[in-house]
């Protein structure tokens, strides 16, 4: 019922009860506030805004410590994210996912569902698949992060990314594409773990990316070939 | 059915044998594949305000009711507005502006009586995307809840809660007692009730479908902003002119103050869809996002949650058919007698006559007799195109009528639908007699029988193909003859060349993910003589850049595109007398060669195709117009097979694999046309044995905060509706191109599209059925309960 672009909304999204109405003071404040700035952002704090513009490399020294009186409060977290630290304004209630999309301007990662339900929000943590529409962004801090963008990267991840990617252009792996971000994060996840895999160890990995266009046998062919291609073969 | 003037002015090759450099290459890869999985592509949903030149923006939803009818009590969004969030309501759209067309016409949001669950009534917009769910919870609804109708047999009978003016069914009426009155679709051909009393063997049953979602992987959405009284929506739509034109009336302001692009497709390749299988056509958000811009003085981006995606979005309609087949002893079909509903939902309209055409056009038959009723309902939004008109289920519903009719006859089912399908040369629409442009049949069905090896796999009805252990495997066939649908000429199109060799190709089209991306500038570059797309851009769906091809939709993308190769002429028209001169010929006598133009009087005396784009002083554009014709039957025709175990102490199912060939004219991009025959029989298994969107019956049960109420959706979301994962991909697909050329068409290509997942589920069904001891299903989905019945109906018979 919420818009498609808000991060976990209250679950009882029909009748209208929220438990947590006790924020709008702050939040219209702040919003008031952004409007009349013209911009997003107060006292160096960037929103999770949607503006890709609003990423603050670095604090303002004068950042206004607003943590402690208000528990809805935006903070500046760093987050390392394709092998760069960016800094980055978040709210306790902002995922993973709405940080890279909204506030770093990283769409290749997608939201097809917003609830962990299809995977096409894949990104790694620690080399490890997990769906970042879930992900707290504030427990993402301190980790390494990777997203489809990720290939552009030197790192042993991105060697297996490229090879995906390549692989997934000469043997067709998408259609509309829309969930192949996700599905090859998992595939990356797969192949830094398992370089020769099985179908059924492909199934297995791949369990949790849905393609709604059906593409499987193109995604299973993309990730032999990239596992062909790894371990040095022609394939 | 004449060959097109393409043909005829060399353009468009139409040869089975004819060689192409581009047309059919095994080589060609997808040309937006590679920006796509590296984040360089822009869906509608990834549209950030920097894309639009915008500083920031504002982030709207939607609050939609959670009963399927019910009186709107009173709304207040007053909170909301003192919080400094935008709200709407029905009253503050404009007076009389309406959505959707004819008696069911409606506005975008209601505030007296809501007919389906998900019926938007609020729609907010808040700075940041977190604050659209704090701004909806500010707002109060309150419903008084009425009786509702979910079944077309519950709105069909006496006493019924009338959805609209008029009664429950469009174009018609329901008398007393219940008596359906009149209905939309009424066909006769010969005489059923005499051929039905003489005929050996006959067959009376009932089959039915059920409501299932599109589900696109990236919802549907848009983005609008006003500039001085001129709009902008960046939408996910199939058709940018659809929406034009109903945001242009409702606002009352011109078609030239609308610009409506799918994504960013104004720019070099800047359109991608995220899919749209008949669902991102039109929409409420579309309007309300514009709406709601024009008050705030923002860009405003609305897109659909899952909930509000699967609830207030279109569906595909359950469609129910009563059959009564007759036939002769030696397998000759001689009657078929239907009498059908469609379940259209609250807004739908007369739905149902393109798969009552399946049902004429797919078997010859000289009695047929044809009635089916549209019935409107408050179990959803709007029955409608979902990767095709109802032939879906259409098929489902035929071909299990006609494989049970082979088990009556006790005749190999493959060897029944061999006597009886429609087939050619000569083959023509029974009731319209008009020819057919191509079919594929009998071609199809004998190549799907060998390549699947379906006399070693048939062992006769009731026999499975092999039992192992528990485990049970059984073969099914089944066959497929579709109308291309969506026939909204003309379809226009343009081809540029600059004088840098750069190719540049302009349509109103689209591309769901099926490779239209691909498939039309391989189109124009074949055309050209090119043998690489290398200097081919492709700029697409946007009302300002590129002109209308008409709806990507009805299978009819790659056809539409015929409009290229009339760019393709008519450029040449203009630039061949430039090209004459400096060789030294005559421009009637010059040809594109491979990378070349060149002289056919005199093949050595050529030009390098980029040294004759240097001669051109300024780019140069050809413009083609292309009508689908009228006169000929334009139908998309196949067969299939599948292999299906079963395993009879746990009711699980699995396919293992399927054989799929599908008539498609001439392939045009070879990757693109296989996994698209591939994705379409994958759907196909969800269709088969997971897909229906649940509701919970119960009638007015005082709804408890936090739950669903009685009468709402139960099952709104990815997880709970079940879409087909790589867990349920069959290991084995086997799909073959069978190339009827079409003369029609471009280098005769008919196009694929909807028909890759037409008849995909009852091919499943009827490999089940047979390993199962011949049990008829009756209904789609198959879900694991009817799975259990038909085991325990196996064992009691004896056959396990
Ligand atoms: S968007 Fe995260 S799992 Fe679907
Ligand atoms: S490629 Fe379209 S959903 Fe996977």
């Amino acid at each position: 019922m919420a818009g498609e672009d808000s991060a976990r909304g209250n679950s009882n999204e029909e009748t209208g009860s929220n438990p947590l109405d006790t924020k709008m003071n702050r939040r219209k404040f702040l919003k008031a506030s952004a409007i009349s700035a013209g911009v997003v952002g107060l006292g160096g704090i960037a929103l999770s805004s949607g503006n890709a513009t609003t990423v603050i490399e670095t604090p303002t020294a004068n950042v206004p410590s607003t943590s402690n009186a208000d528990p809805f409060a935006s903070q500046i977290v760093t987050l390392n994210i394709n092998g760069k630290d960016v800094q980055v304004g978040v709210e306790p209630r902002d995922m993973l996912n709405n940080i890279l999309r909204d506030s770093l301007g990283l769409i290749g990662t997608k939201r097809p569902c917003n609830r962990m339900e299809c995977g096409g929000c894949t990104v790694l943590i620690d080399d490890v698949p997990h769906m970042s529409c879930t992900y707290p962004a504030f427990r993402a801090v301190g980790h390494k992060i990777i997203t489809v963008e990720g290939y552009t990267m030197s790192s042993p991840e991105a060697t297996v990314l490229n090879a995906l990617q390549q692989a997934w252009v000469e043997e067709d792996g998408g259609q509309c594409s829309g969930c192949q971000p996700g599905q090859i994060m998992s595939a990356t996840a797969l192949l830094l773990n398992n370089q020769n895999p099985s179908l059924d160890d492909i199934k297995t990995a791949m369990s949790g990316n849905i393609c709604r266009c059906g593409n499987y046998a193109g995604i299973i062919a993309s990730i032999q070939t990239a596992a062909l291609k790894l371990q040095g073969g022609s394939a | 059915m004449s060959s097109s003037s393409t043909e005829s002015s060399g353009l468009n090759n139409l040869s089975p044998t004819a060689k192409f450099n581009l047309v059919g290459n095994q080589t060609v890869t997808r040309r937006d594949i590679y920006a796509k999985i590296t984040g360089q592509r822009k869906y509608t949903s990834d549209i950030l305000p920097s894309d639009i030149g915008q500083s920031s923006m504002w982030y709207a939803g939607f609050l939609v009711a959670p009963h399927p009818h019910a009186k709107v009590t009173s709304i207040d969004v007053s909170a909301a507005q003192a919080a400094g969030y935008f709200a709407l309501v029905e009253s503050d759209l404009p007076v009389g502006a309406m959505f959707g067309s004819g008696s069911r016409a409606y506005p975008p949001l209601v505030s007296s009586e809501v007919l389906y669950p998900g019926q938007p009534v609020a729609a907010v917009a808040a700075p940041t995307a977190n604050e659209v769910v704090d701004a909806l919870n500010l707002i109060k609804v309150e419903y008084e809840q009425l009786p509702y109708v979910f079944t077309a047999e519950e709105a069909l009978a006496a006493g019924a809660p009338q959805l609209w003016p008029g009664g429950n069914v469009p174009g018609g009426g329901v008398g007393e007692n219940g008596a359906v009155t009149s209905g939309t679709l009424n066909l006769n051909l010969g005489d059923v009730d005499s051929a039905l009393a003489s005929a050996d063997v006959v067959y009376e049953d009932t089959f039915s479908t059920s409501v299932q979602q599109h589900y696109e992987i990236l919802p549907r959405g848009a983005v609008a902003y006003w500039s001085g009284g001129t709009l902008t929506v960046r939408a996910s739509t199939q058709w940018a002119w659809l929406v034009q034109v109903t945001l242009a009336n409702y606002f009352g302001i011109p078609l030239s103050d609308v610009e409506v692009s799918t994504s960013l497709g104004g720019y070099e390749d800047g359109g991608a869809l995220g899919n749209g299988l008949g669902n991102k056509v039109s929409g409420e958000e579309y309007i309300l996002a514009a709406v709601l811009a024009q008050k705030i003085g923002a860009p405003v981006k609305f897109v659909h949650t899952r909930l509000t995606h699967a609830r207030t979005t279109t569906n595909r309609w359950p469609f129910s058919a009563s059959f009564r087949l007759g036939a002769m002893n030696d397998g000759t079909l001689v009657a078929i007698d239907a009498v059908c509903t469609a379940n259209v939902g609250a807004r739908g309209g007369a739905q149902g006559s393109d798969a009552i055409g399946d049902f004429y056009n797919t078997y010859v038959c000289p009695n047929m007799r044809f009635y089916s009723i549209p019935v409107t309902t408050d179990a959803y939004s709007n029955g409608s195109a979902m990767r095709s008109v109802g032939e879906e289920q259409g098929h489902f519903l035929l071909e299990s009528a006609m494989d049970e009719l082979a088990h009556k006859l006790n005749m190999d089912p493959a060897q029944f639908r061999l006597k009886n399908m429609r087939q050619g040369p000569g083959a023509a629409d029974p009731f319209s007699k008009l020819p057919y442009s191509t079919i594929a049949q009998p071609q199809a069905l004998q190549t799907v029988m060998q390549a699947f090896g379906w006399s070693n796999l048939w062992k006769g009805w009731g026999v499975p193909s092999s039992v192992n252990g528990t485990k049970r495997v059984g073969v099914g066939v089944c066959i497929q003859n579709a109308a291309k649908g969506a026939p909204f000429p003309p379809s226009t199109s343009q081809v540029q060349v600059d004088p840098d060799g750069t190719v540049t190709v302009f349509s109103g089209l689209t591309d769901h993910g099926a490779g239209g991306n691909t498939t039309l500038p391989i189109l124009a570059a074949e055309a050209l003589g090119l043998t690489s797309l290398a200097n081919v851009k492709f700029i697409q769906s946007d009302t300002q850049y590129t002109t209308n091809s008409s709806v990507t939709a009805g299978s009819q993308t790659t056809h539409n595109s015929h409009s290229l190769l009339y760019a393709v002429e008519d450029l040449k028209n203009q630039w061949f007398p430039t090209v004459a001169n400096k060789i030294g010929a005559s421009a009637n006598n010059l040809a594109f060669g491979n990378n070349t133009i060149y002289d056919t009087t005199n093949p050595s005396n050529s030009i390098s195709f980029n040294d004759a784009a240097a001669l051109l002083t300024s780019s140069l554009k050809g413009y083609g117009v292309w009508n689908i014709p009228f006169n000929v039957a334009i139908r998309s025709t196949g067969a299939r097979m599948a292999q299906v175990e079963v395993d009879v102490e746990t009711g699980e199912v699995h396919v293992l694999s399927y054989t799929f060939a599908l008539g498609l004219g001439r392939t045009i991009f070879y990757k693109g046309a296989i996994h698209q025959m591939m994705g379409g029989s994958v759907m196909g298994v969800g269709s088969a044995f997971y897909e229906e969107l649940l509701v919970d019956p119960s009638q007015n049960v005082t709804p408890t905060p936090g739950y669903p109420t009685s009468g709402s959706w139960l099952n709104p979301n990815f997880h709970d509706y079940q879409i087909p994962t790589i867990m349920e991909n069959p290991d084995t697909p086997n799909v073959i191109p069978v190339e009827n050329i079409d003369p029609t068409g471009p280098y005769g290509a008919t196009g694929i599209g909807e028909n890759t997942i037409i008849a995909a589920d009852v091919s499943y069904i009827n490999a089940l059925s047979n390993a199962l001891g011949g049990y008829r299903f009756h209904k789609t989905p198959v879900r694991i309960e009817d799975v259990v019945a038909a085991i325990q109906w196996m064992q009691a018979n004896g056959t396990s």
